[in-house]
């Protein structure tokens, strides 16, 4: 080795030392920040994340005017004495005001709901312009006589409690897709603790590859 | 402690990570994939209760019983109507269309009045003030039998209104636009003697005879015809075609004999020469119902001679032969002509001889063969109030003419032949042969009337347009099914709310006859057209 290589050699090793030293002792408290910086962005993106993400997702909007589901179970017996099946097996969905007329030609209590009603509908012929929780995209082929008919299947499997409600629930729009939050579910993470807590293609699919053990083909929902 | 740039390193890897493990950004690819699925500009069809609507399509002479399929009330698709005669189920593709003459861009939108080369929106009770101060004006110089109507049929009561119309006003012109069926009467009128409407069993038929017929491609009644066509072979009924062109039907059938242009009546004689010579004829039949067949054999033998035959037409003498052989051998043989869809007068001469052919077979009123069947009558009409001027101008004006004859007329005549025409459901400027002569002969109508729903290439000639309802919206009483076995009569029904300030034409005559007044107002009574079909509806 020369005197040179050797010279450099030794101070780089030195120098190396010293730097090292130095950097250990700015490093820590660096560190150290950064370490707090990372946790508290973590914390409020996180949290927003899940908190905030979701109010800021859907939009409200009111019904029309309050539908109490309980009164009327009480009074027709069940849900088919109002969502009904045609003739030719379709289903009527929410019904037309033509079959509401049937009782609620006048008024037939107090309440200020169904003032509105019948002020602003029935006098006027006009259909309810009702926000449906439960509207599954275009692109789905969905048969109601199939699921109650055909494989005996009870409405709250999939649509909940609906009937014990005594007041509309306010409708929540996904500002992005357009569907309402029911088809995501309320649980923003995707969690369900009940079948009819949501009703995306993988809430289709489980049941079915649990009923028929098999998910079922494309074609059979997206025609 | 010092915020450096670790500090911001630590602050935007906290964010990522925080915002990774929160639920949003998974909820948001999930989002923002169906987004992409559903671009908001795409057009969806309107969801919701589905119903079906019976009436009667009136597209052609079939008139098919039709179901329309709606959803929430509105129209979306036309189906055959299952159990109604003739189509049973069945439907043509023109038929299945027939939606989107609803909102064909050619419609005219509203009454309009012609300015210069422009039209120009006027209301109907502007419109038809217009038309009757003319119409009055023109009665009031002595020429009111210079008033003439070509409508599509003679039948229905649309066309008994113009027809009333017309004779209140104090004319007799009144025309139909002539399709092979006119031939075919007049054909059996002069054979016969009877005033008939032929109808064609094709279904018990076993050996099919067409001279030029388009018979799947929408002569007679298109569907019962496409239905038959589809069994021939289970049946195993021959159908020959006799047509210069191979189209569609000369393609389908089991013999195409591609003839010289216009030498089908000199074939249908040949093949009747033979016949007669061989002694293949229905001599019960001949013996018993015919005048004069010597005669008429005689002339066969000498005018169309298998040789003259064979020069004439350009078919070789064994395929005539064979033709004349199988068509006398089967057992319900029909022969069957008409041009086309049949749309056209066509030629009398040409449709007598091949009628020659179903006489010396006999197979007159039998099944397989020719119905003659006699015009239904289910319109009773009241008498009509007329006055001096309608009295006086009925019994001058023309009568038994033709619309041919009518436009050769007007070309002819150098003061007007024809001061005012109405026109309806009729296009002569297209379907008559040689449509020059035809338009010329509409420019030198001084005041024409068209009650058309399009603006097409009669239309165009016209000085006000009063536009009618299309076959989906109006209520008519449909008579015809040409070509059947069969005489129906069908309802057609409003299934569609009229997209446009039309009217029904027959309304738009009430209206001018009101406009009209004294005993043109008179003779019609009614409030509406509906009101007029259901008092004249005795059915």
């Amino acid at each position: 080795m020369s005197e040179i290589e050797e010279k450099i050699e030794n101070s780089s090793v030195n120098d190396d030392k010293v730097g090292l030293a130095q950097e250990n002792i700015k490093g820590d408290s660096g560190l150290g920040l950064g370490v707090i910086f990372f946790i508290l962005a973590f914390v409020v993106f996180f949290l927003s994340g899940w908190l905030l993400f979701p109010k800021l997702l859907y939009s409200k909007k009111q019904q029309p005017f309050n539908f109490n589901h309980r009164l009327h179970v009480q009074e027709m017996g069940d849900c088919e004495s109002c969502h009904s099946f045609r003739e030719d097996g379709s289903f009527t969905g929410i019904p037309q005001i033509g079959m509401c007329v049937e009782c609620h030609e006048e008024q037939l209590g107090d309440t200020k709901d169904e003032e509105i009603f019948v002020t602003q509908y029935v006098e006027n012929e006009k259909e309810v312009p009702w926000l449906i929780y439960s509207r599954q995209p275009d692109c789905v082929f969905f048969s109601h006589a199939a699921h109650v008919i055909g494989a005996n299947m009870d409405c709250k499997t999939c649509h909940g409690d609906i009937g014990e409600s005594t007041i509309s629930k306010p409708y929540e729009v996904n500002r992005i897709t357009g569907y309402s939050r029911d088809i995501w579910g309320k649980n923003i993470w995707g969690i369900k603790k009940h079948s009819w807590d949501s009703m995306k293609m993988d809430d289709c699919a489980e049941c079915h590859l649990k009923e028929t053990q098999s998910k079922g083909a494309c074609f059979q929902c997206h025609k | 402690m010092k915020v450096d740039r670790r500090s911001f390193l630590g602050l935007g890897l906290g964010a990522a990570a925080g915002m990774a493990v929160s639920p949003s950004t998974w909820k948001l690819m999930d989002d923002s994939s169906i987004w992409t699925q559903n671009w908001p500009w795409t057009p969806v069809p309107k969801d919701g209760e589905v119903t079906f609507d019976n009436t009667v399509c009136s597209l052609c002479s079939g008139n098919c019983g039709i179901s329309i399929r709606k959803i929430n009330g509105r129209p979306v698709k036309i189906e055959g109507r299952h159990g109604y005669p003739g189509n049973d189920g069945g439907i043509c593709l023109h038929g299945i269309s027939g939606l989107q003459y609803v909102y064909d861009s050619s419609r005219v939108k509203s009454p309009l009045i012609k300015k210069g080369d422009t039209w120009e929106k006027i209301s109907w009770e502007n419109a038809v003030k217009l038309v009757a101060q003319e119409i009055t004006k023109i009665r009031n110089n002595s020429k009111a039998d210079k008033i003439a109507c070509i409508t599509d049929k003679k039948q229905g009561t649309i066309s008994g209104l113009f027809e009333r119309l017309l004779k209140t006003i104090g004319s007799n012109n009144f025309f139909a636009m002539e399709s092979m069926e006119h031939t075919w009467m007049t054909t059996l009128e002069k054979i016969h003697g009877i005033n008939a409407l032929p109808d064609f069993d094709l279904e018990n038929s076993d050996f099919i005879l067409s001279f030029g017929c388009g018979f799947i491609e929408g002569w007679g009644s298109p569907v019962n015809n496409f239905k038959i066509n589809s069994s021939r072979k289970e049946k195993g009924t021959q159908l020959v075609q006799i047509e210069p062109r191979l189209s569609n039907t000369a393609a389908n059938a089991d013999m195409w004999i591609p003839i010289k242009p216009g030498t089908e009546a000199d074939l249908a004689f040949g093949i009747a020469n033979i016949i007669i010579t061989d002694n293949l004829y229905n001599k019960t039949y001949i013996s018993k119902f015919s005048k004069n067949f010597n005669n008429f054999a005689e002339m066969v033998k000498e005018k169309y001679s298998i040789e003259k035959v064979v020069a004439i037409t350009g078919i070789k003498e064994l395929t005539i032969r064979k033709i004349a052989g199988d068509f006398a051998k089967a057992s319900s043989p029909i022969a069957i002509a008409g041009k086309g869809r049949g749309e056209t007068a066509g030629s009398f001469r040409e449709i007598t001889a091949v009628h020659v052919l179903n006489c010396l077979l006999g197979n007159i009123n039998k099944n397989g063969g020719i119905w003659t069947s006699t015009p239904i009558v289910y319109d009773k009409w009241q008498s009509v109030e007329m006055d001096d001027i309608a009295l006086k101008g009925v019994e001058k004006s023309l009568n038994n003419q033709s619309v041919s004859s009518l436009f050769t007329n007007i070309n002819l005549s150098s003061n007007p032949f024809i001061e005012a025409l109405f026109i309806y459901n009729a296009n002569p400027c297209f379907s008559m042969r040689n449509t020059k002569a035809i338009q010329k002969a509409m420019e030198k109508i001084p005041f024409v009337v068209s009650f058309s729903s399009y603006m097409d290439e009669t239309t165009k000639y016209a000085d006000i347009i009063l536009p009618s309802h299309i076959f989906l919206e109006r209520y008519e009483d449909i008579t015809g099914s040409s070509g059947m076995a069969k005489s129906i009569i069908g309802l057609s029904k409003p299934l569609v709310k009229p997209v446009f300030d039309t009217k029904n034409p027959g309304d738009s005559i009430l209206m001018l006859a009101n406009a009209l007044k004294g005993s043109i107002a008179v003779s019609f009574p009614w409030e509406n057209y509906k009101e007029c079909l259901k008092n004249i509806f005795f059915f």
